[in-house]
């Protein structure tokens, strides 16, 4: 039979295979075994078995067994197992199932049961064929996991069903893994993956949901539910661990690039391109062996990108332009040069810092072109001053170290500057101390040769490299530049200073003038000066310029500092460092310059400690491009409006946007108060306070739509609307929940809108697919776009479950997705997760709230108990006149809470406060303090007789609420009240109300009231 | 002796022949091969072996595997005695009325034999 299924009889018991074949071999093709070993060869084999026929009691190996190691193998997990049993065993049918098994055949067999319980195994089974083939198309076969394919849309499974999770794509890979493969052969190579695969499977079954595969090579994805970084990083260690255990031979070297989700809607594919982006991070690095993603990686990528797309067109458009820092001779206090830098002016992106594009050119080759042009424009300005017969200082130009390689580099630089006629001796030339490291020979040589010509030689970056002092001895440099951010360390700030004295000291010894280059504070400026360094380079005294300033600069004939800055310059600074100073461990505070006419050109310029945890920026480096391009898209022209109104006021404006966050992945809202400081030019600088105000903006919206939620509820029963064709389907999933729901049906989607035009207050809706007149599909559609209906969960009932169709589904917004068989445990256990996971969120938000400031309780809606406590305690110092503290707890809360759901509870809870808020006069404070517990303060109340009749009030309308909680019981309340005349504290007055409660409970009264204080 | 003269005979001896057949769908011929097979079948003897050493661990495993035989086949007088052996075994047990049971059984598969 070409086309029929193949079942594997697996017993030993001649008779009972033969009995089988003569019932089955009709209609199947038949595989016997005689006991689990061979069952297990066969299925190892090359056949597609759709069914297995399994008995439980053989030698060699048992049904168990056979049972137990399907199970966990993928390939054959699917196999339907039917076993054949004497029948009178309860516990080892129980035993068999949870091992696994399907369905059960008694001996002796009926031969028409035999055949339909073999036959809608089979189906139920979704074809065994289909699933070999499923298998083939989703796993890998070397490691028994996951392919790639199948580990994207698994995890995109998890991420669409948990929208409330975050989840960690993880990158794992083994650095030089082709080694391993080369030195020890392909087989142990291919053990280490098997091993990981294995490993994998072991160190994620503690997650709930998880998934892995195997990308490519030695690639593999992981994705585990995130909840903190230190579950991460302690799976991260288990798995160092485990590797290391792999061999004693060698060392592995894994390497952990971690991407967690948020709020960005991105298709896990690009999710795992941002994993192995940060895995890039770690390559190499032997210490740090994991790395999170984080925006910027990518920023980086996509804006190096950018720049190697626009690169040639920008040099032959001369959008490259020559900018020149100032030096400054801080022993004769004259001007003394410059710096020639490169800035790129784009026509559309503004200036681009050379940060930015010089070390992505010095990747790419490009720089060497660069190079060439800036001297070539060095020579150009140089030649035009001598031209207008103007007596410039020398120029220093920047030479990439990969020009040193070129062996007519010496030559070209010669023909240049005497093509312009520029004397040598203006034209100086700095080589970075890491050319050096790369090849001291040629370096050297180089050297020698310029300086022959008459060209001076700084050198660069002196102290950041590896280079020893003896560089010294060997190269004869003229000038040595050494960077103060290399040595800037509050931490450590005598240290680097005793570095910064003896270098220059040293050099005093060698003859060799020192340019401190990055110095931007008169601390610093004094400092070297007393230790006497020669020159000086930074923004303390300038910034890199463009030509015509450095001209009004270099040639005015009382040119100084001050000119530049305005007389007011270090007045300006000193103002800056007190306020930064004055905010240092309090408020974010950053230094922003804008430009006047153009507010949204804006730089950073200095930021405080704050300002980085504002940011949670572990690096704590201030990336170099505008700051506006990480606000929130749709709030830039905020802070935009708000820099010109300051600019245009000279005094302050205040604006709230949204802030991405980069490291977290989240968006943070932030209220910024911008204060003027200062006109530089056409300059402005500004003070930017920020302030972090996502708990509370986060607060309100969930409090809002919560509020909205309860207010759609007519009565505190939970509502469920089913929509089926089916009247089976809607009665059975009514049987289910009807005891927790007040149930609505419809057997349309289009009757169910009419449904939900007159009730609105659905909790959830159990919702089919396949419906005549309206589908479930259109109905998503049309409740999505209504606003009323938008935010009622929907957990999707149906018979079609192909991948695709659940894919649709969870783009169109469903909470979960269920397919029939509907089986009340699961049917009941998602629903309650599903609402569960808003009031989860509730509790989250309601424990933060007692610690940062909010005020509300998130449930009720009343104060809080901080909130509560602080009010009470400040209303009794206004001592008016006589006090009464209520303590109304609700009896039996916890009962309430268990058989009627928390939904129901809350809902309570929120009624009642609704209705005590009522009944007591504004200047009264009403206060969630615990669970089931609200407490009143109320003033200048007449005696002690109208807190007994506000006692008895409260309790006569607490039954009268109409809850329909149970049907047994009504609601009721015990209240403890103390009243005074002293100051007493809330915490005093507490306890003693309590202990009336107490006493009410004990004697079996519903109130009980004490005078105290006397 | 023909087929039918066979059938009943066994079902003389207590078996519940139509019962069996339908499950053999009718198919005497190998039905009856089936009981050939069985009292070739070295099953019953290791069963007496393991009862003697007072082995209960494959006591069980034979006698529950020729419960379900016996089941299957219709033999109905043996595999009531073959159930009061499976379920004190299955405990592990080796009681003394044991050895009288498997006497009995013995004592049936003897007169099939002789058919």
């Amino acid at each position: 039979m070409e086309n029929a299924k193949t079942v594997l009889i697996v017993d030993d018991a001649f008779i009972n295979r033969a009995l089988l074949k003569k019932l089955l071999s009709d209609q199947y093709n038949l595989i016997e075994a005689e006991n689990g070993k061979i069952a297990m060869d066969i299925l190892n084999g090359s056949t597609t078995v759709s069914c297995v026929l399994l008995d439980l009691e053989m030698p060699v190996m048992d049904g168990f067994e056979v049972l137990a190691r399907m199970r966990v193998n993928p390939k054959f997990n699917k196999i339907p197992i039917v076993v054949t049993t004497g029948g009178e065993d309860a516990d080892n049918e129980i035993k068999a199932l949870s091992y696994g098994a399907w369905d059960f055949i008694k001996k002796p067999f009926v031969p028409q049961v035999l055949r339909f319980r073999i036959k809608n195994a089979i189906e139920r089974s979704q074809f065994a064929a289909f699933e070999q083939l499923k298998y083939v198309a989703e796993f890998d076969t070397l490691t028994d996991i996951f392919n790639r394919d199948k580990f994207y849309s698994e995890t995109q499974r998890l991420i669409s069903e948990h929208p409330d999770k975050r989840f960690a794509i993880i990158r794992l890979d083994i650095n030089h893994f082709s080694l391993i493969n080369s030195f020890f052969g392909m087989d142990e190579g291919n053990s280490l993956l098997k091993y990981i695969a294995k490993h994998l499977r072991v160190n994620t079954a503690d997650f709930m949901g998880s998934a892995f595969g195997r990308m490519e090579a030695d690639i593999f994805g992981i994705c585990v539910p995130f909840s903190d970084k230190q579950t991460i990083e302690h799976f991260v260690m288990r798995s160092m661990n485990a590797l290391q255990n792999f061999s004693s031979a060698y060392y592995i070297v894994p390497c952990f690039g971690i991407y967690i989700t948020g709020e960005e809607d991105i298709p896990v594919s690009i999710m795992f391109d941002r994993a192995t982006l940060a895995a890039k991070h770690c390559k190499g690095n032997y210490v740090n062996y994991f790395e999170y993603y984080n925006d910027d990686m990518r920023l980086r990528i996509e804006k190096e990108q950018e720049i190697v797309n626009d690169m040639n067109y920008a040099l032959q458009d001369n959008q490259f332009t020559i900018y020149v820092q100032p030096k400054y001779n801080v022993m004769t206090n004259t001007p003394a040069g410059g710096e020639v830098l490169v800035r790129w002016i784009h026509p559309k992106k503004g200036m681009i810092p050379p940060g930015l594009f010089i070390p992505l050119f010095e990747k790419n080759g490009f720089v060497v072109k660069l190079d060439a042009y800036v001297w070539e424009e060095a020579c150009k300005v140089l030649k035009g001053w001598l031209n207008e017969g103007k007596k410039p200082n020398p120029l220093s130009v920047n030479v990439s170290r990969v020009n040193i390689y070129n062996p007519h580099f010496v030559d070209n630089i010669i023909k240049l500057v005497d093509r312009y006629q520029v004397p040598h001796n203006l034209f100086n030339i700095e080589l970075t101390e890491s050319a050096y490291t790369d090849n001291p020979d040629i370096l050297v040589k180089t050297i020698y040769r310029l300086q022959k010509e008459g060209f001076s030689i700084m050198m660069d970056d002196f102290g950041s490299g590896y280079s020893s002092l003896s560089m010294l001895k060997n190269i004869p440099v003229d000038i040595l530049k050494i960077d103060m951010n290399f040595f800037v360390d509050a931490n450590k700030k005598s240290r680097c200073e005793s570095i910064v004295a003896s270098i220059v000291r040293m050099s005093k010894w060698l003859n060799i003038p020192v340019i401190a280059e990055g110095v931007e504070n008169a601390e610093l400026v004094s400092f070297l000066r007393e230790i006497g360094c020669d020159y000086i380079q930074g923004y303390y005294y300038a910034k890199p310029m463009c030509i015509k300033d450095y001209e009004r600069y270099a040639f005015t004939p009382d040119s100084s500092i001050n000119s530049m800055l305005g007389s007011e310059g270090d007045e300006v600074m000193t103002h800056i460092d007190e306020v930064l100073g004055f905010a240092d461990n309090t408020q974010p505070v950053a230094i922003i310059e804008c430009d006047a006419h153009m507010p949204e050109d804006v730089e950073i310029i200095r930021v405080n400690d704050a300002f980085f945890e504002l940011l949670n920026s572990p690096t704590r480096v201030l990336y170099k491009y505008n700051p506006l391009d990480i606000v929130y898209e749709r709030d830039r022209w905020k802070i935009v409006e708000s820099l010109r109104e300051t600019i245009e006021t000279k005094a302050s404006a205040e604006c709230e946007y949204s802030r991405y966050i980069a490291f977290s992945n989240s968006y943070k809202s932030i209220h910024a108060k911008f204060e003027y400081i200062d006109m530089i030019g056409n300059k402005c600088i500004l003070l930017a306070r920020l302030e972090d105000i996502t708990v509370e903006r986060e607060f309100e919206k969930k409090l809002k739509k919560l509020r909205q939620s309860m207010h759609n509820q007519a009565g505190v029963t939970s509502r469920m609307l089913i929509i089926d064709d089916l009247e089976i389907n809607r009665e059975t999933l009514s049987s289910f929940f009807e005891n927790r729901f007040r149930i609505f049906t419809a057997e349309n989607g289009k009757k169910a809108l009419e449904l939900l035009q007159e009730n609105s207050n659905m909790d959830i809706i159990l919702l089919d697919l396949n419906m005549p007149e309206m589908n479930g599909e259109e109905f998503l559609k049309a409740k999505n776009a209504d606003p009323v209906l938008r935010n009622i969960p929907v957990v999707i009932t149906t018979a079609e479950d192909s991948p695709r169709q659940q894919q649709a589904m969870i783009s169109l917004n469903v909470n979960d997705y269920i397919v029939s068989p509907f089986v009340r445990e699961t049917m009941v256990r998602r629903v309650d997760n599903v609402l569960e996971s808003d009031r989860y969120f509730r509790d989250v938000i309601n424990k933060h709230a007692a610690n940062t400031g909010i005020i509300h309780d998130y449930t009720t809606g009343i104060y809080n108990r901080a909130t509560g406590e602080k009010l009470i305690n400040s209303m009794m110092q206004l001592k008016a006149g006589l006090y009464a503290f209520l303590i109304i707890d609700i009896d039996h809360f916890r009962k309430i809470n268990k058989e009627s759901g928390t939904q129901t509870a809350d809902r309570m809870l929120f009624e009642l406060a609704q209705m005590l808020t009522a009944m007591f006069r504004t200047n009264d404070v009403v206060a969630r303090i615990g669970d089931d517990e609200i407490c009143v303060l109320m003033s200048n109340i007449a005696n002690e007789e109208t807190v007994d009749e506000k006692c008895h009030q409260i309790t006569e309308k607490v039954s009268a609420l109409d809850l329909k909680l149970t049907e047994s019981s009504c609601l009721s309340c015990t209240i403890g009240a103390v009243v005074t005349d002293k100051n007493e504290s809330f915490d005093s007055m507490l306890t003693q109300a309590n202990d009336e409660l107490e006493k009410a409970r004990s004697e079996g009264a519903s109130w009980s009231v004490k005078v105290i204080g006397d | 002796m023909d087929i039918d003269q066979r059938l009943d005979k066994l079902k003389a001896l207590g078996c519940d022949v139509d019962g069996a057949l339908e499950r053999f769908l009718g198919d005497k011929q190998l039905y009856l091969t089936c009981f050939d097979d069985l009292l070739a079948d070295e099953c019953f003897d290791k069963l007496g072996a393991a009862l003697e050493q007072r082995d209960s661990k494959s006591a069980f495993q034979w006698a529950h595997k020729l419960k379900g035989v016996y089941a299957n086949m219709g033999m109905t007088p043996v595999l009531n005695d073959c159930v009061k052996l499976v379920e004190p075994l299955r405990t592990g047990e080796v009681s003394p009325d044991m050895p009288p049971i498997y006497k009995s059984m013995q004592d049936f598969m003897n007169q099939i034999k002789q058919i």
